[in-house]
């Protein structure tokens, strides 16, 4: 009985990054400069109060910078990607993608 | 997923829709309003002007009330930050020299270079500014009716029509278009009613 083939090494995955919800935020923020915190409320679908907690760990993992500003009477939060940010998603994306080829061969 | 995310945050500003419908409305009230020729005419011009003015503000603090702020990306280098200049550039340029060739080589009517003008604008708005493939749906009537012509006595009354219709028409679809590509308005909205 032939044994089954060595499947090739499993790419690194980064974790901060490939929570879902964390993942949605970032996903956004690479489409834009940057996007308050509604934008991301509502592209997401996220309730304020995960979407709170998940910036707040992006900040942390140094991803995602964010900036209060006031705006009228109140006050806008609105956050970016880092440069590392920036980098990370997109390897992210790259090692998804060579993970789907690696599956669909 | 992440196509959708992406294409919400990338597409924001080009699918605000409700500034062309407003733009398409008082197109439609501008014809009539121009065909008084009366003293009267220049201030409801300009009243309607003012209207677009006051409807463009209500907008702008609608959307960011429902919809939320995005800023634009900012790309570094010189080639990556003016890449959408070039575009238009390299579609414009050669659109309107085209045109204006044709007008003086082969002495075309009026009609035809309305026309194709107005299909180009949309054809333009597709290629340039990333606009869906329906505004590709409204160039073609405009280039139909270039070629084909139109009926006898009715001068440009059809594409004087058709061009406020087919603003109105594409912002609504980019505006229902935006909306559905953030499910966080819709869920909410649904909750609010």
């Amino acid at each position: 009985m032939a044994l089954p083939r060595p499947s090739p090494k499993f790419p690194e995955i980064d974790r901060v990054i490939h929570e879902p919800a964390r993942l949605a935020i970032l996903t956004v923020l690479s489409g834009c400069g940057a996007a308050d915190f509604l934008f991301l409320e509502n592209a997401t679908g996220l309730s304020r109060g995960n979407l709170s907690v998940q910036l707040t760990r992006l900040e942390q993992a140094g991803l995602v910078r964010i900036r209060k500003e006031i705006f009228g009477k109140k006050t806008r939060t609105t956050a970016s990607l880092t440069t590392q940010g920036a980098r990370d998603i997109a390897e992210y994306w790259k090692t998804m993608d060579k993970l789907r080829e690696a599956h669909s061969v | 997923m992440p196509d959708r995310l992406r294409y919400a945050a990338s597409r924001f500003r080009t699918l605000q829709g409700l500034y062309q419908v407003t733009v398409g409305v008082m197109m439609l009230f501008m014809i009539p309003a121009l065909n008084l020729n009366n003293a009267w005419t220049i201030w409801l011009i300009l009243l309607l002007f003012i209207l677009l003015g006051i409807a463009s503000w209500r907008i702008r603090i609608y959307h960011e009330r429902r919809f939320g702020h995005v800023e634009g990306r900012t790309r570094p280098g010189f080639w990556a930050s003016g890449q959408p200049l070039i575009r238009r550039w390299l579609f414009w340029f050669p659109a309107i020299l085209v045109c204006v060739i044709s007008v003086k080589v082969f002495n075309l009517s009026i009609s035809i270079i309305v026309g194709s003008s107005l299909g180009l604008l949309f054809v333009g708005l597709f290629v340039t500014e990333n606009r869906p493939w329906y505004y590709l749906l409204f160039a073609l009537p405009f280039f139909v009716l270039a070629v084909l012509g139109r009926p006898p006595h009715c001068g440009l009354l059809i594409e004087v029509w058709l061009m406020p219709v087919a603003f109105i028409v594409t912002g609504i679809l980019d505006h229902l278009l935006l909306v559905r590509s953030l499910p966080g308005v819709r869920s909410n909205g649904a909750a609010s009613s």
